[in-house]
């Protein structure tokens, strides 16, 4: 734990205890210690559920005068991470519910798809290359990979967004988008099978590999 | 398939949980025992363990921008004002 993370650890605590001593600026201080440290993790998962760099900083911004606003329901000591990325998490379906619902443009059927390995492998890509999946994605970028997350149906975005990005755990991730951790499993399994199809395509498209045609 | 031996199916049914060490001690156990035996499962697993790697590692470089935080501080400094 840094310097800073102990001495927002530290106010917060006394916060917490309603401290008159601390006043608000110390409350001030501790939350805006524990929001900058947050606040990377939450842009890059906003971004992965808003599709879009924009909306990312508007959802991030409106989450923290909301965290701000209700810090005083925050149990402090406690994982103020997943406090606040449940609170990005609900402005972002908010905003969605308030916009036109959008179809989702993957068939579900897909997921059931032999992903990525498969593919190479029909594609004789293994036999040209000793390590297959470092050839390939190293011809990837990141922000295709990004794109290819950002594109995933919504319920799939949702657990996978937290689970690649922030490498957040089963149960920190059902906690966060309030769904039980057998959901985040299944969800999770199919999110991989369609984010690795979607790179396939992509490679596809770019004529990194060459589909074999049946 | 006999009891505690895993087949191919079962075992890359059970891949994704492997990976993430979300498997009970017995299936983990399971997993391994055909991941030493079968070379196409573990095949599998090895690129599939290097793509989560290679995806987490990339998705890392996605910027952020640099004035976020700054544009965060400010809006809750007018909040506090109002």
């Amino acid at each position: 734990m840094s310097g800073l993370q102990l001495i927002a650890e530290r106010h917060a605590q006394a916060f917490d205890l309603g401290c008159p001593s601390l006043g608000v600026d110390n409350a001030t201080t501790t939350f805006e210690a524990l929001l900058t440290s947050v606040l990377d993790t939450a842009y890059r998962s906003a971004r992965f559920l808003a599709k879009d760099s924009t909306d990312a900083e508007d959802i991030v911004q409106e989450a923290s005068l909301l965290a701000w606003r209700n810090f005083a329901r925050f149990q402090l000591g406690t994982n103020f991470r997943g406090w606040f990325l449940r609170i990005v998490t609900n402005v972002f379906y908010s905003r969605i519910r308030k916009a036109k619902p959008s179809r989702n443009d993957v068939s579900l059927d897909s997921a059931a798809d032999a992903g990525l390995h498969g593919h190479l492998a029909a594609a004789d890509f293994q036999a040209a290359e000793l390590d297959p999946s470092a050839s390939f994605l190293r011809r990837v970028e990141g922000e295709e990979i990004a794109d290819a997350l950002a594109s995933l149906p919504l319920e799939f975005r949702a657990v996978a967004a937290y689970y690649f990005v922030q490498d957040l755990g089963y149960a920190e991730i059902a906690t966060i988008l309030d769904i039980p951790v057998g959901t985040v499993r299944s969800r999770l399994h199919r999110a991989r099978r369609l984010l690795q199809r979607k790179l396939w395509d992509m490679a596809v498209e770019r004529g990194i590999v060459c589909e074999v045609q049946d | 398939m006999t009891a505690g031996h895993l087949s191919c199916f079962e075992t890359i049914q059970r891949l994704d949980l492997y990976l993430d060490r979300a498997l009970g001690e017995d299936e983990r156990r399971q997993v391994e025992q055909h991941l030493e035996e079968c070379v196409h499962c573990a095949q599998i697993y090895a690129f599939e363990g290097k793509v989560l790697i290679e995806v987490r590692e990339k998705l890392q470089r996605v910027d952020v921008p640099p004035m976020l935080r700054l544009q965060v501080l400010n809006l809750l400094a007018r909040e506090r004002g109002g």
